[in-house]
């Protein structure tokens, strides 16, 4: 049997110093490749935690993250940044897109970090299959909200990762929009057998998922 | 609005390095506008000063056009009946050190008599009695670290003259520098036995005075004598002036960009703020009263930095003044009321009103608006504001070519600077566009994601980019004129060696030894004597090659040698032809001890010794106008194959007390006298470098804050820690890069302005266009360290932080 994608095993993170707060508390988990997984937990449930230390953006106090068999502690903090940007796509619920550049530049970002400017003609590919190939030139400020969660994946999914952790990715669209980008991600996702890990709220999100997780006390349970 | 303060208050108490940039900037620039305005009180009080504080002020005081008064004078009238209190005053230079010194001579009797400043103990008895007896301020025993009742060496026409202390004096700082003695002593040592340099008398006493004096003397009071000062220095303060309200425009910049750093930081609370019901009216009244209260305290510190700056800043022109001017600049400043109220005012209104734009901005941040970032968008403004820089461009040039003042071209030179810091960002930026345009590096990257925040940092980039094409431009300036002032001195001076004496004169006799010495092929020799309004007449006797290395800026040279030399002409310095309007074939007068003389205008030529103006008449002329044989010194040239040691030696011989200077000491020291001029210039732009760097910093401090997210986005999406710091300083680099090549233009513009404009207003000689490249060549480097240095601790600390509490927080 092939090594799971993302691999996580008694993990345990405690916020502040002063009465600490245990947000994650010997939680383990593991996607195949291929898998959707939906966590799903209320707010301050530690869904964030989780999708930041699974990208190694922040550091377990125990346990063990696995990403593509690569264990994420024993890596220095410059190499787990570089390992993020070639095996790891990220979407936001802000969608956090770089204002000054446009929306072609915001998608190429991954290739550029990963010195993969030659794979450009995806941007084209991925723009067309996300219906935003008219919008490339523009500015994200001059996009809907809609329109910037799709570029959004775009930019997550451009240099193919492993493994795409998508954060809330619905939660600053008005229903009609959510729907519209679920429905895409769904199809998109499949399309190319992407591994992802999505943290949400929204049962319908959910529901695109292979397998839904709850998020309580620090632990994952299959209800 | 009590809660509104309180939070202000508290937002502040939390971020105490904002708070201090804000208050160093505004410090700053008020500290430097205080420090020149202090100090040009000085320059204008210190003809006076000294003089007032041993009469008294308000008095009237008795002159001759020009030279000496004649101490019989001051007996004849003194004995007449009716005759009001009269305090005879003999002024002369003498040098300490590298320090000038005035040795003011005055007879101690009718200072115990009249005078608010009074000798303590046996001081007068031992004035009066001993030869050689002088008191000075505690002040300046200390700052020439003399030990009380000790000797004081002083250098007085090359000789060296040794003063007893025998007591020092209370008085305020307008005597310091100044050695009181006896003024029969003081004759007896200067060798100038018989001479008055002016009469003081009571101001009540115009109409005796005006019915008794002779006539052909002057009786000048306290406002004539402070116009004259004023008028003497005008051209050195506006210079300093100019500089030092640049100073200030620059801190506001300063101001300017810690006031929008702070905006962005409060934006969230502002936006909640407004949702929950605080009107757009409270929120900008909160933020200009922030501004006026910061304004204010800065402009206190400002106040306080600049009254201990002024004395620092007097020490590097009082040098320059008194070899200009002849001028003993006091050493004291005299800060008013008036003056601190004055500039503090106007620094809380300039304040106010460079923070228009951010009031502005805080009104547009809608209610909820919870997002740190501002969306500048593409808007480029209106028509008008496009061609803003350019209408005040054209408007500066217009000022300084239509018009023939100082002032306007000093204001035409701020009108064009303002259309260089409106144009510098948005230029700039188009370049960092093309730029950016290219390639598909971190470079490029870097700058268009600096694109979004132009607004945010023009303010900045003006600042950066004026200081820079001051300073360059200052520089171009000083080099090319030292460069004119070299190429003039080293034509001038044609002898081989000047001779000078340090012990009595030259006179008429020793000319007519010397010319019939086998050694030397010919000679030239000069005499010259100062007006009261600072300007000078030479009696010039001149051979051909003399003749021949004066620089004609009008007039004929063919015709105006027999002209001068028929004692019917004169020449006249180009500060003077400018000073007095004069062109070859007007005519002028001139006040001589014989009377008045009229004489035709035959030529004007190029001289940088004096920019008060010197006329130049034919020595026989002079001797027989002003009665003088006296020569201040003979210009000799030697015959090929002469030994210039031997001929020293033969010299010496001759004349004991000789002092022999090659045309290379000259040269030197003249260039050295320049140079001590411009230092003031040179503190100067460095110091608003100084406060543009602040900008700068405080700039790219709320560049980081505000791009704070994308920063982390960037972490996220697995850009290095090392690969961000190099955006953080690609984009700092870039901007200071920016801010340099647009200094460049800026700067040749500036220097072209001073030299074809400034100069020949203020001091009344032109100065030859040359391009000095080094200025520009220390800007750049400079420019870009600065901005490495600046952009290296957001870089550090942008780059330090993890993405995720960042993004979290967004």
């Amino acid at each position: 049997m092939a090594d799971p994608v993302l691999s996580i095993t008694g993990l345990q993170r405690r916020f502040g110093t002063t009465g600490p707060v245990q947000v994650l508390d010997d939680l383990s988990l593991e996607l195949s490749a291929g898998e959707r997984v939906a966590v799903m937990g209320s707010s301050g449930s530690g869904k964030t935690t989780l999708l930041h230390l699974a990208a190694g953006m922040d550091t377990p106090d125990t346990g063990e993250v696995r990403v593509g068999g690569h264990l994420l502690s024993t890596l220095a903090e410059p190499e787990r940044t570089r390992f993020r940007a070639r095996y790891i796509g990220l979407v936001f619920q802000d969608f956090n897109l770089i204002d000054s550049l446009s929306v072609r530049e915001n998608i190429e970002l991954p290739l550029w970090l990963n010195q993969a400017l030659d794979e450009r003609r995806r941007i084209a590919e991925l723009a067309d299959e996300l219906g935003i190939a008219a919008l490339l030139d523009r500015l994200p400020e001059k996009l809907s909200g809609g329109e910037k969660q799709r570029v959004a994946i775009a930019r997550a999914l451009v240099h193919r990762p492993a493994l795409i952790l998508a954060d809330e990715p619905t939660g600053s669209l008005d229903q009609t929009t959510a729907e519209g980008v679920l429905a895409l991600f769904d199809r998109i996702t499949r399309q190319y057998g992407v591994t992802l890990l999505m943290v949400t709220h929204n049962d319908e999100a959910a529901a695109l998922c292979d397998r839904v997780l709850h998020l309580r006390h620090g632990r994952l349970s299959e209800d | 609005m009590q809660l509104l303060l309180e939070s202000s208050r508290r937002f502040f108490y939390r971020h105490p390095g904002q708070l201090l940039l804000a208050l160093i900037g505004i410090a700053a620039g008020v500290a430097v506008v205080t420090g020149v305005a202090l100090m040009r009180d000085v320059l204008i009080d210190a003809l006076d000063s000294a003089t007032e504080s041993l009469s008294g002020s308000e008095m009237l005081r008795i002159t001759a056009p020009s030279g000496p008064l004649d101490e019989d004078l001051f007996r004849t009238l003194a004995t007449l009946p009716g005759a009001p209190a009269l305090l005879p005053v003999l002024s002369s230079r003498v040098r300490y050190g590298n320090r000038m010194l005035e040795l003011l001579a005055v007879d101690p009797l009718s200072l115990e008599r009249s005078s608010p400043v009074r000798p303590t103990g046996s001081a007068t008895g031992q004035l009066l009695t001993q030869a050689n007896a002088a008191v000075v301020t505690e002040r300046t025993l200390e700052r020439l670290n003399v030990d009380p009742n000790g000797v004081l060496q002083v250098r007085h026409s090359g000789e060296t003259l040794n003063l007893d202390i025998v007591a020092s004096i209370s008085g305020g700082r307008e005597l310091d520098d100044r050695i009181i003695m006896d003024l029969a002593a003081a004759q007896h040592l200067t060798g100038r036995q018989g001479e008055l340099s002016f009469i003081e008398a009571a101001a009540g006493s115009r109409a005796w005075l005006e019915e008794h004096l002779p006539d052909g003397l002057e009786l000048v009071d306290a406002e004539q004598r402070r116009d004259s000062a004023a008028a003497l220095t005008a051209g050195m303060r506006a210079n300093l002036t100019a500089m030092s309200l640049l100073s200030l425009a620059v801190g506001l910049f300063v101001i300017y960009s810690v006031l929008a750093f702070l905006l962005v930081q409060r934006r969230r609370t502002i936006g909640m703020l407004r949702a929950v019901g605080v009107t757009q009216g409270h929120i900008q009244g909160l933020l200009a009263l922030e501004t006026m209260i910061l304004a204010g305290l800065g402009a206190l510190a400002g106040l306080v930095l600049g009254t201990l700056m002024a004395t620092a800043l007097l020490e590097l022109v009082r040098q320059p003044v008194a070899e200009l001017y002849r001028m003993v600049a006091s050493a004291g400043i005299r800060p008013t009321v008036g003056l601190y109220a004055a500039v503090w005012i106007m620094a809380v209104i300039m304040a106010l009103a460079s923070v228009l734009g951010v009031l502005r901005e805080a009104q547009r941040i809608p209610p909820g608006q919870l997002a740190r970032t501002v969306h500048e968008g593409n808007s480029s403004g209106s028509r008008l504001w496009r061609w803003l820089p350019v209408l005040l461009l054209a408007l500066g040039a217009l000022l300084i070519v239509g018009t023939r003042g100082l002032a306007p071209v000093m204001a035409g030179l701020f009108v064009m600077l303002s259309g260089c810091a409106l144009l510098a960002p948005a230029t700039g930026m188009q370049l960092l566009r093309l730029i950016s345009a290219r390639g598909d590096g971190l470079v490029p990257r870097a700058i268009k994601m600096l694109m979004s925040s132009r607004q945010r940092l023009a303010p900045a980039v003006s600042a950066l980019s004026l200081a820079l094409a001051l300073s360059a431009g200052v520089g171009m300036m000083v080099l090319g004129f030292r460069a004119t002032v070299d190429d003039w001195v080293s034509r001038l001076i044609s002898a081989d060696v000047y001779l000078t004496v340090s012990q009595g004169q030259l006179g008429s006799a020793d000319v007519e030894t010397l010319r019939n010495w086998p050694e030397l092929e010919m000679l030239t020799s000069s005499r010259q004597v100062r007006l009261d309004d600072g300007s000078m007449v030479v009696g010039y006797d001149l051979n051909p090659k003399a003749w021949a290395a004066f620089e004609w800026v009008s007039g004929s040279k063919e015709a105006a040698r027999p002209a001068v030399e028929s004692g019917a002409a004169v020449l006249l310095t180009e500060p003077m032809a400018r000073r007095t309007g004069l062109k070859p074939g007007d005519r002028i007068d001139l006040a001589t001890p014989s009377g008045p003389a009229s004489f035709e205008v035959a030529a004007v030529y190029r001289d940088y010794s004096n920019d008060r103006g010197l006329v130049g008449l034919i020595g026989w002329r002079f001797r027989e106008l002003w009665q003088d044989e006296q020569r201040d010194s003979i210009g000799l040239y030697l015959r090929p194959g002469t030994e210039i040691e031997a001929f020293e030696t033969k010299i010496l011989d001759a004349f004991p007390a000789g002092n022999l200077t090659t045309r290379e000491q000259v040269r030197e020291q003249t260039l050295a006298v320049f140079d001590r001029t411009f230092r003031i210039s040179w503190a100067l732009a460095i110091l608003v470098g100084m406060i543009a760097a602040i900008a700068l910093i405080s700039a790219l401090l709320a560049l980081g804050l505000e791009r704070g997210r994308e920063y982390a986005t960037l972490r996220a999406l697995g850009l290095p820690r090392r690969g961000l710091a190099g955006v953080v300083l690609t984009q700092t680099t870039s901007l200071a890069a920016i801010a340099a090549i647009m200094a460049v233009p800026f700067s040749m513009l500036i220097h072209a302005v001073l030299s074809l404009a400034v100069q020949p207003r203020a001091f009344g000689w032109s100065v030859a266009l040359t391009w000095p490249w080094q200025p520009l060549a220390v800007i750049v480097p400079l420019a870009l360290i600065l901005g490495a240095l600046a952009g290296a601790y957001p870089a550090w600390k942008i780059a330090s932080r993890d993405p995720a509490p960042l993004l979290r927080a967004s």
